[in-house]
């Protein structure tokens, strides 16, 4: 794999950094990061990876863009409202760079689905916005033993660790063994 | 604001990760607090014992995650099946027949925020988060209409209610963001 | 001086809406049984009925767990930091 003379110029403040550079860049291009979840934290999160250049960005998310998203869910603009969230942040992705590829799962991650997708990535990253859901990819990224960023937010506090079992490290059901009575749980 | 600075540490890490570059964030928790604005970083270790990646997993392969995450709150006992449908009414036969019943009971289950938001007129507050049907003290014959922001809480506050002896109970289904669409226009959605 | 215990968002509304409440004693179930003794409701959303710490709440001396020290025995002294983290989903 190459860069071309466009991406040269785009990423050439990273090329100049000693602990990026064109073996780095290479790098991040050949990767492949699975999003989970396309919202709050979502919108920065793929942003960021797609204009840093990260070579293939999988976004699952089923619901759609909705007025009162749009305060803190930056991908998504008025113009977006009834979209599905995965199209909207696929656009503005590459909207910032079009080097990239995008594949969108406009769909519910399930116990069918899962280990299927994540065995055409990486990384996974966990935006998701349930618990269901969070110890499904937990699950599903140790059986695939794929590293798995993680955040979560509640209020004004979030939560950020990667869980990597396949190296070593913890993971979900390590720091949380179980959920909370789902009647505490805000829906 | 508070998810735009987590996703970006998030993508930092991902990062990080692909250049097997710095110190990455396993067996770390990091907290981040907007309000105090502070970041703290707790050890987060290997449970020997876990019941995925432990000595001696439990857990072979994908499980049921909708059973496995509906933990009942501490005390009850274990939630007997109850046919949901059976006490669900629409915002608008909610209306109608809490408007044929003067004695009704209207009871908000969402938390004070909520309620400072918007309300339907009559109801009195019992946040969920607080919730304890042992001391409501409402009258187990009387009928109690409940509702919340979506129609899922109320329905836990139903049950949790039914369990200590109430009988005649209903939940506006899609709780006050369907009645905002449905019964009164002039109240917000949020 | 005493230990601090911080409290996270989800539970302050036991504690009225503290960030965090200074208490003291000698072990950590010391200072939890002072911070219950002042705020009753906050006790049943922190431990179950055998008194074990809720599965979904992690409490930390300092910065690490005290499941890995010596549980609600281990030790604490004037200065030292407990942190309440339950576990949160959010995503959006």
């Amino acid at each position: 794999m190459k860069l071309n003379n466009e991406e040269i110029n785009r990423y050439s403040r990273h090329l100049t950094l000693p602990e990026v550079g064109m073996a780095g860049q290479l790098e991040i291009k050949e990767s492949r990061v699975l999003m989970i979840g396309a919202g709050g934290l979502g919108s920065p999160l793929g942003m960021y990876l797609g204009a840093v250049g990260v070579g293939k960005i999988g976004l699952v998310d089923f619901d759609v863009v909705d007025h009162t998203n749009l305060h803190r869910q930056i991908a998504h603009t008025t113009a977006d409202e009834g979209r599905p969230k995965v199209e909207s942040l696929r656009d503005t992705i590459l909207a910032g760079n079009p080097n990239i590829e995008v594949e969108i799962h406009n769909t519910r991650l399930e116990r069918d689905n899962v280990l299927d997708l994540f065995s055409q990535y990486d990384i996974i990253a966990d935006g998701s916005d349930n618990f269901e859901t969070r110890y499904l990819i937990n699950d599903a990224a140790f059986f695939s033993k794929k590293p798995l960023v993680s955040a979560s937010i509640f209020r004004f506090q979030g939560q950020i660790t990667i869980f990597s079992p396949e190296t070593g490290g913890p993971c979900y059901r390590c720091l949380y063994s179980e959920p909370p009575p789902a009647a505490l749980v805000p829906s | 604001m508070l998810p735009g600075v987590v996703g970006l540490i998030q993508a930092t890490e991902i990062i990080k990760l692909i250049l097997e570059g710095g110190a990455p964030l396993i067996g770390r928790l990091l907290l981040y607090d907007a309000m105090k604005m502070n970041f703290k970083e707790v050890r987060v270790r290997k449970d020997p014992e876990c019941a995925l990646c432990g000595e001696h997993p439990s857990v072979t392969e994908l499980i049921d995650y909708k059973a496995f995450c509906d933990v009942p709150l501490p005390g009850a006992e274990l939630p007997e099946e109850i046919d949901e449908a059976e006490f669900e009414l629409s915002p608008r036969e909610f209306k109608d027949a809490m408007d044929q019943d003067p004695s009704a009971v209207l009871v908000d289950v969402r938390e004070t925020f909520e309620w400072d938001i918007c309300r339907i007129d009559g109801a009195q507050l019992m946040p969920l988060s607080s919730f304890d049907p042992t001391t409501t003290g409402l009258d187990p014959e009387a009928r109690i209409y409940l509702y919340c922001y979506k129609g899922k809480r109320s329905m836990l506050a139903l049950k949790e209610l039914k369990r200590a002896g109430f009988n005649k109970l209903k939940n506006l289904s899609g709780g006050i963001y369907l009645w905002a669409e449905e019964v009164d226009s002039d109240m917000p959605q949020y | 001086m005493g230990v601090v215990i911080e409290i996270p968002s989800a539970l302050k509304q036991y504690v009225n809406n503290q960030d965090e409440v200074e208490v003291q004693g000698n072990s950590v179930e010391e200072a939890f049984d002072s911070l219950c003794k002042d705020f009753a409701e906050l006790k049943p959303n922190l431990f179950d009925e055998n008194g074990k710490v809720r599965n979904f709440i992690n409490v930390y001396l300092n910065d690490d767990d005290i499941r890995y020290a010596d549980g609600m025995n281990s030790s604490v002294q004037d200065g030292d930091c407990i942190q309440i983290v339950p576990s949160v989903a959010g995503g959006r």
